[in-house]
């Protein structure tokens, strides 16, 4: 066994840890919006599955279950996006094949997406005619890798006087779990964690017991001390950390921005520049060259990509356009 | 017939690796000697032509994959009342044999595979996959001509499959799956009418084709060459590589400028390229900067190609002012 496409989920990114984010132009840096145990949440876009096999000229496609994509007349299979009928049914009926003039074939299993035009991007741009928005990439298998990961762009715009460009920006800390040997409510202390990652490598991550008698109590992160171990966290736990208590970090935030225009920070840190990144140029995710799970999404970690759309002066209206955003990876190390 | 990619040809041998071509190989032509070259990426055979290579050594005995892109063109033939003609189409063929050099033509004395089209009197076309010497055929179902395909058929002494689209086509047989397949050293012909009767050569175009002496019959192996390509499948390199994809959709606006704007105390007109003039709260607009037209009111009903202000006084040029 090994990990699968599926197990690879695209996210909104929030403001705050644990948050659901609900507002498209919101996704602009900040935390996996993904809440804590369903995995459904603020993805991207609402998906289901195939039920049956499509061939490259199928007409027909069956849905595991419709009702997240209940309405939906673009739904994308693959890289493929498919123009259909809206959905009102397990039953969808294919009004156009490779609408963004990719084909492909898809199996059952395989996710569908309930796509709209109306949700990534918005018609507000500044000065220069561009919008950002950042999206989190998670490994959400809980025992698989993806090794050696590589983001790009399938393909980039169907709209010449329009670009989509990318960057990459890699957590300081990438997904632990770990086991207290001596707490209070707002300090822990993991002797484990002593000189393996340097001062304050978990600031701002969101830290979540996972037994104990605060089990699911959630919690920034202040600051980390390397000599001891310590966590010292925002705002006290109802009960005192306990030897043998367990807890996970999450991934740590990306920087966020203030709206959909303002330009984040690239190119310096742990922030990729923007690039148009084809497959033959891909960016990694190991940006810094020392990211604690290397080239590698474990369970669990997440990947930043910020996204860049520009459009060009005198441009005319074009719609239905598309760009397809893909992770490469192997199965095995 | 077109064949792309140069003929591009793949053969793959349990004792060798992948090679992008037929090593010390290569296709000739019966017929007239010169074919159309195809700016590089391919040739086109002129009519009655075909592409034979002799002295191939498969090593086939029971395991054989045989997958091609083809663009399959209905041959519309009709009798002299109009009606449609069931025709067969060539596509490939290999068997045991040789050159004929008197005859200048291909001889075979041992037909091992044929596979060839079936035009339908419907329009629409079927694949058939035929070991004649084993007195063996098995037929799809019909798919649409005038469109790219991807065919791939699977053998492994006891079973026979044939996908089309990367989806395992259900087909109809005649005879029983041979439990052997003699192709050691064949001669391989591609366009050949390689029967008489009601066979053709073929319009469409042949791309990618590969034989390879293993069963693959997996649907994602399928999904892999028609989605990626054969390298997915047949490339140690690239067997445990994934991808996966998230389009994304959205309309480009067009991108409003302000030509001019002429401020009033607390409100402010703004005058747009797209030759609209609006009315707004001067702190909304420099504060918000939307380009849509959301909350900002059309004023006076002015359109113009040239909107602007000089001197106090609206300026409109080629435009209208409707009273």
């Amino acid at each position: 066994m090994s990990i699968s496409k599926s197990d690879i989920k695209f996210y909104l990114t929030s403001a705050t840890a644990g948050v659901k984010q609900t507002n498209y132009t919101q996704s602009i840096g900040g935390y996996s919006a993904n809440v804590n145990g369903n995995i459904s949440d603020s993805l991207v876009y609402p998906e289901t599955t195939l039920a049956t096999d499509v061939s490259l000229y199928g007409e027909s496609l069956a849905l595991s279950s419709y009702t997240d994509l209940s309405g939906k007349t673009f739904l994308s299979s693959g890289f493929e996006i498919i123009k259909v009928d809206s959905v009102s049914s397990n039953s969808v009926s294919v009004s156009q094949r490779s609408k963004n003039g990719l084909k492909a074939a898809h199996l059952s299993g395989d996710v569908v997406r309930g796509l709209a035009t109306e949700s990534i991007f918005n018609d507000r741009f500044d000065d220069d005619l561009k919008q950002y928005r950042c999206l989190a990439i998670k490994n959400t298998n809980s025992t698989y890798h993806a090794y050696n990961v590589d983001v790009f762009l399938r393909y980039n715009s169907r709209n010449p006087n329009s670009v989509i460009r990318i960057a990459l920006e890699q957590p300081r800390n990438d997904y632990i779990t770990g086991s207290i040997a001596s707490g209070t409510k707002t300090k822990i202390i993991d002797s484990s964690l002593k000189g393996s990652f340097d001062d304050n490598h978990f600031i701002d991550s969101n830290l979540i017991m996972t037994s104990g008698s605060n089990i699911n109590q959630e919690r920034i992160i202040l600051s980390f001390d390397s000599s001891t171990g310590e966590i010292v966290l925002d705002s006290s736990l109802p009960n005192s950390a306990s030897n043998g208590d367990t807890f996970k970090i999450e991934p740590a935030p990306a920087q966020r921005v203030s709206s959909g225009i303002v330009s984040p920070t690239f190119g310096s840190g742990r922030v990729t520049p923007l690039r148009m990144a084809d497959r033959d140029n891909p960016l990694q995710i190991n940006v810094t060259g020392d990211r604690d799970h290397g080239g590698d999404l474990r369970p669990n970690d997440v990947i930043y990509v910020w996204l860049e759309r520009r459009i060009k002066d005198e441009a005319n209206s074009f719609d239905e356009n598309s760009t397809v955003l893909a992770i490469n990876y192997y199965t095995v190390e | 017939m077109p064949l792309l990619s140069a003929v591009k040809m793949l053969m793959r041998f349990s004792d060798t690796s992948l090679l992008d071509d037929i090593s010390g190989n290569q296709f000739k032509v019966k017929g007239d000697d010169s074919v159309i070259s195809l700016d590089s990426t391919g040739i086109q055979l002129k009519i009655n032509q075909y592409l034979y290579m002799d002295n191939i050594s498969l090593g086939v005995t029971n395991n054989l994959g045989i997958g091609f892109w083809l663009y399959s063109k209905h041959p519309g033939v009709t009798d002299q009342n109009g009606t449609p003609k069931n025709m067969q189409v060539s596509v490939l063929d290999f068997g045991i044999g040789s050159f004929d050099t008197v005859e200048g033509d291909v001889s075979i004395t041992t037909q091992v595979v044929r596979i060839y089209e079936e035009a339908q009197v419907d329009g629409t076309m079927k694949l058939v996959f035929s070991m004649p010497s084993n007195s063996f055929t098995a037929k799809t179902e019909s798919y649409t001509a005038n469109k790219r395909h991807y065919f791939w058929i699977a053998y492994n002494g006891s079973t026979l499959k044939i996908f089309v689209d990367a989806i395992d086509n259900s087909i109809s047989t005649s005879g029983s799956v041979p439990s052997s397949i003699s192709a050691s050293t064949v001669i391989l012909s591609i366009n050949r009418l390689s029967s008489s009767g009601n066979i053709l050569n073929n319009n469409g175009v042949l791309d990618d084709l590969i034989i390879v002496n293993t069963f693959v019959d997996s649907a994602l192996s399928m999904q892999n060459i028609v989605n990626y390509s054969l390298d997915m499948v047949f490339n140690t390199d690239y067997a445990s590589i994934q991808e996966a994809d998230l389009p994304l959709l959205f309309d480009d606006p067009t991108p409003i400028r302000i030509n001019d704007t002429f401020s009033d105390g607390p409100t402010v007109l703004v005058a747009r390229n797209d030759g609209k003039l609006l009315q707004g709260s001067s702190l909304v607009w420099d504060v918000r900067r939307d380009f849509s037209n959301k909350g900002e009111q059309d004023v006076s009903n002015v359109f113009g190609s040239d909107i602007g202000f000089e001197d106090n006084y609206l300026r409109v040029k080629n435009g209208i002012i409707k009273l």
